[in-house]
């Protein structure tokens, strides 16, 4: 449906080109980009407007919403508020703790904001790198030629192809207290009943279950690097380590920046797998559960506090793009000339 | 092929059974691949093992592996609770329709950023970068009641629409794009093809292995979604399938209920396992010919 429109476009295009007038030479260039400019956005026109209905005018709605007041009983006074403008209200509300004129008491969802932005990224640094290393562990085992590696790979990749909420429901199954994993290392740990216990069971599931996408990731990555470059580093002498830390480390970065930078951008977004293992229980409450939580008891609160949830996820991509090398926006420079 | 992707330690000419190679081969090789399928494969057998016990076996004080007597009452118990072909047809309209059309947009949106020479070219990828990093939860709101208001309320296109606009695909391709040599296209465009026809013609089969790749990551994705269709659902008819097993723990917890549950889990992942088993081929196919072609 989608292709036949632009094609439509080139035909036009083509057959005007035609009928022009004739200024051979300087006219070229001149009319060239606007050519390209009209077939640059028929291209991207669907998929522009696509983001602006179901992302930027949704982004934009939240925001507003967010210097809204929520319409409720003002448990301080017992009053009825009517809603209206906020102020910044709602984001004090999260990020300096105040309900109303006071600090927010223990166990409202107010007062869990910044154990669960801790909680979050604790998370999401220790998966990323757990899976980082096993997944770079697992891409180069998988490079490799030797029997049974389409085995290997079809196997490997098949924890990801599992919904999550199946992941989450098995894990819950085999950490249960009186689950195999307790039987088959004699422990009797309560593993979703106290804090460290529940988050290394989250972190388990987690790296079990995304591994063999950061692997695969990866492998894409390392399958771009030509032979050649091996065999020379061979010739010259450089042995194995060498070889990694000079050639395949360097070559594979590009591939492993955006690898990281998406897993991580994922992994604070987490809310399947803490949501069903644990409810967010026993400070396992990330931010994405505290905003689902957050929706029942008042939208314009929950507004504000998604967006200080994406405003620190860009900014953490934004110290990837700018620091580390993610290079995203600058590598398609030099093929503009 | 089986010497093509070898970062491997292929150390001095030794002969191909001395110990050095062997163990080199053994430890690189077969021991990850044992490792590996373990790690994978456990959890996932003692799901099914579980499937067929009945719930005295699953809560013991006594370890038992095998079901001691196999039964199907599980699997019944989960097909009668919920509509469980009901969940899988909407599963499988929400992922077809919905990667087919993010697939798509996604080679004409990486194409358009790559070959195509624009004012605010830069502008509009970070746009579409930033896109990405929106959080579900920051969208969800608005766009339940943009949905909603709309009546797409328990209905398919109502999973489906918010759903499409992620970049991944699009950011993935353009890496790949970028890496292929200009002067192929510069070729196609001397032969008077159009951006359309050196799109479909020339990049496109080009980068096979790159979009299958997407593909692939984009129907899982898709399977898998659980918050938004989470959501935008209240009624089993129009539930899809992870939803769908979430509602099977609430009928039912804890003793009879792990059985159950179990057995739902097995439905669940079967048609992934089957379409997986499929697909793998290709998929592993696309990725070596990727560094033939490097």
């Amino acid at each position: 449906m989608s292709t036949e429109v632009p094609s439509k476009t080139g035909e036009t295009d083509t057959g005007r080109r035609g009928r022009g007038p004739g200024m051979a030479g300087a006219e070229s260039a001149d009319r060239r980009q606007t050519t390209q400019g009209r077939w640059a956005y028929t291209l991207l026109a669907p998929t522009l407007i696509l983001l602006a209905v179901v992302i930027i005018y949704p982004v934009i709605n939240a925001i507003i919403l967010s210097f809204q007041k929520d319409a409720g009983l003002d448990k301080a006074t017992g009053f009825f508020v009517q809603g209206g403008f906020a102020g910044v209200d709602n984001y004090t509300h999260w990020i300096l703790q105040q309900c109303g004129s006071e600090k927010c008491p223990p166990g409202t969802l107010g007062a869990q904001f910044w154990g669960a932005m801790g909680t979050t990224f604790l998370f999401a640094a220790i998966t990323v790198i757990l899976e980082t290393v096993l997944g770079f562990w697992m891409a180069i085992v998988m490079a490799r030629a030797f029997k049974g590696r389409s085995l290997l790979r079809a196997s490997v990749l098949v924890p990801w192809a599992i919904p999550t909420a199946v992941t989450a429901k098995l894990f819950f199954f085999m950490f249960a207290f009186d689950g195999i994993i307790n039987t088959v290392f004699h422990s009797s740990i309560l593993w979703t009943g106290s804090e460290w216990p529940a988050r290394w069971a989250i972190i388990i599931s987690d790296v079990w279950k995304t591994t063999p996408f950061m692997a695969l990731l990866i492998l894409a990555g390392l399958q771009l690097i030509p032979d050649e470059v091996y065999e020379a580093a061979k010739v010259d002498g450089a042995g194995t380590w060498q070889r990694f830390t000079q050639i395949t480390l360097p070559l594979v970065k590009p591939a492993l920046m955006v690898a990281i930078l998406f897993r991580t951008l994922d992994a604070l977004r987490m809310y399947d797998l803490p949501a069903i293992l644990t409810g967010g229980a026993n400070n396992t409450t990330t931010l994405s559960i505290l905003v689902v939580q957050q929706i029942r008891q008042g939208f314009n609160v929950a507004s504000a506090l998604s967006t200080i949830t994406f405003v620190t996820i860009f900014l953490v991509a934004f110290i990837f793009v700018r620091f580390l090398g993610a290079n995203a926006v600058e590598s398609a420079n030099p093929r503009k000339k | 092929m089986s010497t093509a992707v070898t970062p491997a330690p292929v150390a001095a000419p030794d002969t191909a059974f001395s110990r050095k190679n062997l163990l080199a081969t053994l430890s690189a090789g077969y021991v990850p691949l044992v490792l590996a399928t373990l790690v994978v494969v456990l959890p996932l057998l003692w799901m099914v093992l579980n499937s067929f016990k009945q719930p005295s076996e699953i809560v013991t004080t006594q370890l038992q592996f095998l079901p001691q007597a196999p039964t199907l009452d599980n699997y019944q118990a989960a097909m009668t609770t919920v509509p469980f072909g009901r969940f899988f047809a909407n599963s499988l309209i929400v992922t077809a329709v919905g990667s087919t059309v993010k697939v798509v947009l996604a080679i004409l949106t990486a194409y358009a950023l790559v070959f195509v020479d624009f004012p605010f070219k830069n502008v509009v990828f970070v746009l579409i970068l930033v896109a990405l990093m929106v959080p579900a939860q920051v969208s969800i709101l608005p766009n339940y009641i943009l949905i909603a208001g709309m009546g797409g309320k328990n209905t398919l296109w109502g999973i489906i629409l918010p759903g499409l606009g992620t970049a991944f695909g699009t950011f993935l391709l353009r890496q790949h794009f970028l890496t292929l040599p200009k002067s192929i296209l510069e070729a196609a465009e001397l032969d008077g093809a159009g951006h359309w026809r050196r799109l479909w013609r020339v990049v496109a089969p080009v980068s096979l292995p790159s979009i299958a790749t997407v593909a692939l990551v984009t129907v899982v994705s898709e399977w898998n979604d659980y918050i938004w269709p989470l959501i935008i659902t209240d009624k089993p008819e129009s539930m899809t399938l992870p939803v769908g097993l979430t509602l099977l723990q609430n009928t039912e917890s804890n003793g009879a209920g792990w059985g159950i549950l179990m057995a739902g889990s097995v439905l669940v992942i079967l048609p992934i396992l089957v379409v997986f088993a499929m697909l793998q081929r290709y998929i592993v196919a696309g990725l070596t010919q990727g560094s033939v072609t490097g």
